[in-house]
């Protein structure tokens, strides 16, 4: 037997698109199989051209929470339909397909504030998409980024976007589908049959669109993801390879030392001495500098300390305020609320905390930097006395 | 207790009861007598019968009394008779209502808008309050 594959013109939910579809596909001649992947593909076999009638009739309820939809007709709803020239044909989600090739046979549903009353099942389920539209709308966004959007915005870059866009458009779809079927619900229940012969092919290219385009935004998103969510891994390199100048003080500045020696190590799931640089739309410079070095001056060691910088280069002055307060919140247990605010030259704001170890959190126009900092003993240099100085490298 | 979507008994709805009033019967019966009572102005469609028996038991109209093969028996509960009666005096006040309209004097319904009264057709008149 000839078979055939289409795609399915119409959305699950619009069950009257798709009745008028199938019959114009037996009119030349395909009759449906089955539907596959969902709704998204149709098997049809070939058979002489006909006038036929396709109509979907909701599932009966499944008995418990834990039953799952029917996906045969019991034996009375066959009985009957059979009796009245209807053939079952096909299960989709909560409906049941049935054909009708005698034209003198009654319609499946003569009653439509029957069939409303029929709808109960997909209404149920009318729930869950609404839970997920929230979810997707309200938790899903809180839950991803947790506080720190503006860190995920510049660090994830155009995926987050994109993201953000698949968000939208999943929940666009849904709201379609609880409209839907919601209107016609309401349509049968005041009395008014469902439409026959609709024009499916109004917004078929509306459907095509909205399923693939999903698609597409997921691998686009995918792709982005995995290659804006490695930078720091992707760029990391030795100091000793970092040759250009950098936006703010190392050690070595700091104590206006002649040598380092520092090697890159790996400690504490971190490489010590490394330096990641990247860039995105919103924050064209990236830096995560590492350091952990003994810094000396004529032979002498004059700082034994390790640094940790995150530093930002943004698009705007507020972005880069949002981004200053998201890495203070990144900083270890309520120091946050311990930090004060200090006056350092040409710097527009800063945040100090000396304990657990020394925090530094600076602002100037676009630009912000979070600075952990470490001495192994009380000789060598504290924050607040390098602060100044990492002020001054920093401001330049 | 009827549930609240079946306080208002639908035109498909009264027939079942109808049928079963009269006797135990299964689903092909009931489409039958359906067609035969209303002289074929009335079929049952077989989603719209099968909706209308699963509701009918969810309400406590009707009961399952066999099941052979695929054929299902019900009948009648007191709550369905009770339904059907209550849709039926209904009904029976309706015709009643329209009776009496019928007899009343053309000229003398209020309201009469413009026109002699053989210009104007029933359906576009005002009811009466009986």
């Amino acid at each position: 037997m000839k078979t055939t594959w289409r795609v399915v013109p119409c959305p699950m939910y619009d069950i009257e698109g798709l009745q008028s579809w199938l019959e114009d596909m037996a009119a030349q001649g395909w009759f449906l199989v089955r539907f596959h992947l969902g709704c998204t593909l149709a098997r049809f076999y070939r058979d002489e051209p006909e006038t036929v009638r396709y109509r979907f009739s909701a599932t009966r309820q499944p008995s418990g929470p834990l039953d799952l939809m029917p996906d045969l007709p019991d034996a009375e709803e066959w009985q009957l339909s059979s009796a009245a020239g209807w053939h079952y044909v096909a299960p989709l989600n909560e409906f049941f397909l049935y054909r009708c090739e005698d034209p003198a046979m009654p319609d499946l549903n003569t009653d439509p504030q029957v069939q409303a009353l029929s709808l109960k099942a997909v209404r149920k389920n009318i729930f869950w998409w609404v839970v997920y539209l929230l979810w997707l709308t309200l938790f899903s966004p809180a839950i991803n980024f947790w506080g720190e959007y503006a860190l995920a915005l510049v660090e994830l870059g155009p995926s987050v976007f994109i993201m953000l866009l698949l968000e939208l458009l999943l929940a666009a779809a849904v709201l379609v589908r609880v409209l839907h079927v919601e209107g016609l619900y309401r349509r049968l229940k005041r009395g008014i049959p469902m439409r026959l012969g609709k024009d499916w092919r109004k917004y078929s290219m509306l459907h095509y669109l909205q399923s693939t385009l999903p698609l597409a935004l997921t691998v686009v998103f995918l792709i982005l993801f995995f290659q804006s969510v490695g930078w720091k891994e992707d760029t990391r390199r030795a100091l000793t390879d970092h040759t250009e100048p950098l936006p703010f003080a190392t050690l070595k500045e700091l104590v206006d030392g002649d040598t380092v020696i520092g090697e890159p190590v790996y400690k504490d799931g971190k490489i010590y001495n490394s330096i990641s640089v990247g860039g995105g739309p919103l924050a064209p410079v990236m830096i995560d500098f590492q350091q952990d070095a003994v810094i000396q001056k004529d032979g002498e060691t004059v700082l034994n300390a390790a640094m940790f910088v995150d530093y930002y280069e943004t698009i705007s002055p507020r972005l880069a305020r949002q981004i200053g307060r998201e890495l203070m919140g990144k900083w270890p247990g309520s120091t946050e609320d311990k930090a004060v605010s200090i006056e350092l030259d040409n710097i527009d704001e800063a945040y100090i905390c000396a304990q657990p170890y020394g925090l530094l959190m600076m602002r100037k126009g676009c630009r912000v930097i979070s600075i952990t900092y470490f001495t192994n003993t009380e000789q060598d240099l504290q924050l607040e006395e390098a602060a100044p100085i990492m002020a001054e490298y920093f401001a330049q | 207790m009827p549930k609240k979507a079946l306080e208002t008994l639908t035109e498909s709805m009264f027939y079942v009861l109808m049928a079963f009033s009269c006797a135990e019967c299964c689903g092909i019966d009931v489409m039958n007598f359906v067609e035969t009572q209303t002289g074929g102005a009335l079929r049952l469609g077989p989603a719209t019968l099968y909706t209308i028996l699963a509701k009918f038991q969810e309400a406590g109209y009707l009961v399952q009394t066999s099941v052979s093969g695929r054929k299902r028996t019900y009948a009648i509960t007191a709550a369905g008779r009770s339904a059907y009666q209550e849709e039926l005096d209904r009904l029976r006040r309706c015709v009643a209502h329209a009776e009496q309209a019928a007899l009343l004097e053309y000229r003398s319904l209020p309201q009469l808008k413009g026109g002699s009264a053989d210009e104007n057709h029933m359906e576009s008149r005002p009811l009466p309050d009986v």
